[in-house]
């Protein structure tokens, strides 16, 4: 391994949340150009994320459980999860959204909720395994993530639109707020997460 | 840049968090929130239960419900076979609240759309799907297996219905869902009908609703009110049938006798019999009601079973059946007398045979001796009862049916009390012939009797002024002895030198002037009768009873005769002719005018001859003249 480059916090420098600028970091102080906190590294990082994460994992529990929304046809309507509307697709034959609706709002939360937990338990241990992939791996977390909410937009869409009365009808469900809930949290789990965290292996622990 | 690296960069702060951080009070929110939500969810899943079906068509997991009152309480989780493939299990979910209805007692049924001709039900099921039902009943053994009905048990839809069963020769077109009707409204259903152990006869099991319980009495009275009763009888032709449903699916009627009025309602699993027929029926209630007794007849007189039994041309009753007695001699009428009418039957009333077309046709008029017409066609019975009744007849009383009525039968007018309470009544001045005052009856003596009959006019100037009363043999059978009578006010009429003639049947006489046709009135000539004249020099009046010859035909002269006579007890100052008739007068005067035109033919020459009419004076009736007048044309 190359020798390490000189880092900011070597220095005494931290630089900024909102506008990088490098300040010293020096106890509770505020960024010189914008005025933000300046931290070293995200405060409580770990902490935070692991605790958004379990809420999240807690969360995505009832969100498979209860129906995310009940279509109702001619007065006949069934209430449908998240796995039995995928099922619902597959029986009729629509693959392609099937699938697209099992990676966003089945595989993408749950893959999301195991590498930040993954991340967090790396990072606890000063592991300094396969730093780079994590790191890759943590922005795509953070990329994809935000995809899932696709699910709650089209869920607020069709039952916004699909208003007829004893014809169609399209109501929401329980299901629908948790894994709203699960989507959204995280979201903020995985923007509470520092990446460099990854890194400080490397150096002596700030 | 520099007066940052002025400042000699300090130490950053490290602080290690010590204890818990805060942040993981989301994860704890989070798990109450969630536990909350688990905790609700499953303190509200209510019990699990078997149902077991024939068959699983309609049935879908997770979407068939089971309804309570149209309320979904619950759903079938899931449907598989049973071990034997002979049944199919379901599991269903219920409602927490449910628990205490599982019990022995509640019921579960399959909803599906029937369309019967009694309504079309479970149509809500060809858009929703097949559904349960299920009509909850606590208070018995908890149970969490069942048997689904296929159909709704009856007293589903209807609680408190008062089950009853009915026994029956023969269901006809009964079918479950039948009503039950009393006077036209629905007051239950046919359930289902079976045969019974002994193969002969049906039980019907039926339901009354729970507002018309009351109706149902211990001698409450069903029958099979199921297709088209068509009668065609001399009242009409008489179409019975309840209602379009009942023609084309069937039904029972129910009616309560009058003793059913205060009996109390029969409660649930009562028996009844179920009689076949409106009339079946009817005869069962006769019996509890009204008087019934028999009437022997020795000759059978077309006595339609049905017929109206009279009393005083009323309407009291009717015949009931009729057969031949056990020895075969006499024919028992079986009477009913309404209830209304039961008095008027007293042990010393007399029956006789309405029957029949007993009037006299003459061209006089008709004289009716029958009810009404539906007796004539029908044949009827008449009683009478005489004005000292006897004692009230007993049920069962046995009378003999004579063939014609006495006359004074027909005339006895007994006060019999047949209301509640004595009723205001007007003093009826009855019409009854042996009590109107009598003329003078003589006696005319023929050697033929051929035309002249009982009943026939005797007239005077066309003018009948008395009635034959009767013929009969003379004592030495050499002569027949025609009994008349003169209405009082035209017996002075009669003197002891009158003349009588019989006016019956057209008398021709063909002579050198001409067929000279003679005859009375067009009546008297069809109708025959007599006819008499008394000369102008009036002989004395005469005593009832005078015997007078009876001539063939009157002498020509005897037209001419116009004596005066003083008939009215008046002023003598009035005109003769005039008390006789104002219709004859009028006759008089057409005649007058009409002559003078007529003189130019020859005819009337014959006519003058017989008749100078003097002015003033009678003239031979005009009709007479008149045919007299169409003959002399004719020659």
């Amino acid at each position: 391994m190359s020798a390490p480059a000189p880092t900011a916090s070597s220095f005494g420098l931290a630089s900024c949340h909102g506008c990088s600028a490098l300040t010293p970091a020096v106890g509770h102080s505020t960024c010189d150009r914008c005025g933000a906190a300046i931290h070293l590294r995200k405060p409580d990082s770990l902490n935070r994320t692991l605790a958004l994460v379990v809420t999240a994992a807690l969360l995505y529990v009832p969100a498979n459980v209860f129906p995310i929304m009940t279509v109702q046809k001619l007065g006949r309507g069934d209430p449908h999860t998240i796995l039995g509307g995928v099922q619902a697709l597959v029986e009729g034959g629509m693959w392609s959204l099937a699938i697209l609706v099992f990676f966003a709002s089945v595989l993408v939360p749950m893959l999301k909720l195991v590498v930040l937990a993954g991340l967090c338990i790396s990072v606890a241990r000063r592991s300094d395994a396969r730093q780079r992939d994590r790191t890759t791996l943590y922005r795509l977390t953070e990329v994809v993530g935000r995809w899932s909410m696709i699910d709650i937009f089209m869920i607020s869409i069709l039952v916004a639109l699909v208003k007829l009365g004893v014809v169609a009808t399209i109501a929401p469900g329980p299901g629908a707020t948790f894994f709203a809930a699960v989507v959204i949290i995280t979201i903020f789990a995985a923007d509470s997460f520092d990446p460099r965290l990854i890194w400080d292996t490397e150096e002596d622990s700030p | 840049m520099t007066h940052r690296n002025d400042r000699k960069p300090e130490a950053a702060e490290l602080r290690k968090s010590r204890g818990i951080s805060l942040v993981w009070l989301v994860p704890v929110v989070a798990v109450f929130i969630g536990g909350g939500i688990a905790w609700e969810t499953l303190s509200n899943q209510g019990p699990t239960i078997e149902l077991h079906f024939e068959d699983a068509s309609g049935l879908e997991p997770g979407k068939t419900r089971i309804k309570y009152r149209d309320v979904a309480i619950g759903v079938i989780t899931e449907i598989a076979l049973s071990d034997d493939l002979t049944s199919v299990i379901a599991q269903a979910e219920l409602v927490k609240d449910a628990s205490p209805y599982l019990t022995a007692r509640t019921r579960f049924w399959k909803v599906t759309p029937h369309v019967s001709l009694s309504g079309i039900s479970g149509l809500e099921t060809l858009v929703s799907g097949v559904y349960l039902n299920v009509l909850p009943e606590a208070g018995g053994d908890p149970q969490r297996v069942f048997e689904v009905l296929d159909e709704a048990p009856t007293t589903a839809a209807h609680r408190g219905a008062v089950a009853i069963s009915l026994h029956a020769k023969s269901v006809g077109s009964l079918g479950p869902g039948a009503p039950l009707t009393y006077n036209g409204v629905r007051v239950g259903e046919v359930e289902k009908h079976r045969l019974m152990h002994d193969g002969k006869r049906f039980e019907v099991d039926a339901f009354v609703y729970r507002r018309f319980a009351h109706l149902i009495k211990p001698s409450t009275l069903f029958w099979n009110a199921s297709g088209l009763s068509v009668s065609l009888g001399a009242e009409g032709l008489e179409i019975q049938t309840a209602s379009l449903g009942t023609l084309l699916a069937g039904g029972i009627e129910l009616a309560n006798p009058k003793p059913a009025a205060g009996q109390e309602p029969v409660g649930k699993g009562a028996r009844f019999v179920l009689h076949a027929s409106h009339d079946e029926a009817r005869k069962v209630m006769e019996r509890s009601e009204g008087l019934n007794v028999t009437v022997e007849a020795l000759v059978g007189s077309g006595i339609a079973e049905g017929a109206p039994v009279y009393y005083r041309k009323q309407k009291v009753g009717h015949v009931g059946s009729h057969r031949l007695s056990d020895d075969a001699v006499a024919i028992l009428y079986q009477v009913h007398i309404e209830a209304r009418y039961a008095p008027l039957v007293r042990s010393d009333s007399r029956f006789f045979d309405a029957s029949g077309v007993k009037l006299h046709v003459g061209l006089d008029g008709l004289d009716l001796d029958t009810g009404s017409l539906a007796s004539i066609l029908e044949g009827g019975i008449s009683f009478a009862t005489p004005e000292r009744p006897g004692e009230r007849a007993e049920d069962g009383a046995r009378f003999a049916l004579h063939h014609d009525a006495e006359p004074e039968w027909l005339a006895w007018t007994p006060r019999i009390w047949i209301g509640d309470r004595p009723e205001q009544r007007i003093d009826h001045v009855v019409d009854v012939p042996t009590t109107r005052p009598r003329g003078l009856a003589i006696v005319l003596e023929a050697f033929s009797g051929a035309s002249v009959k009982a009943g026939d006019p005797v007239t005077y100037r066309e003018l009948e002024v008395g009635t034959i009363v009767e013929r009969e043999l003379s004592k030495d059978a050499r002569t027949v002895r025609i009994h008349a009578e003169i209405e009082p006010e035209y017996a002075r009429l009669v003197r002891s030198n009158t003349r009588f003639w019989n006016t019956s049947g057209i008398h021709a006489h063909l002579g050198l002037s001409g067929l000279e046709i003679d005859t009375g009135s067009l009546q008297s000539m069809l109708a025959g009768g007599v006819a008499f004249a008394t000369p102008d020099e009036k002989g004395t009046p005469v005593r009832p009873g005078t015997l007078f010859p009876l001539h063939p035909k009157p002498e020509k002269e005897w037209m001419h005769w116009s004596p005066a006579v003083w008939m009215g007890p008046g002023e003598p100052s009035r005109p003769v002719e005039h008390a006789i008739s104002d219709e004859h007068r009028i006759r008089h005067v057409e005649a007058e005018s009409v002559e003078p035109e007529l003189e130019v033919v020859p005819a009337v020459a014959i006519d003058a001859e017989v008749a100078p009419a003097p002015v003033g004076a009678e003239v031979p009736a005009p009709r007479a003249g008149f045919f007299r007048r169409l003959f002399g044309f004719a020659r």
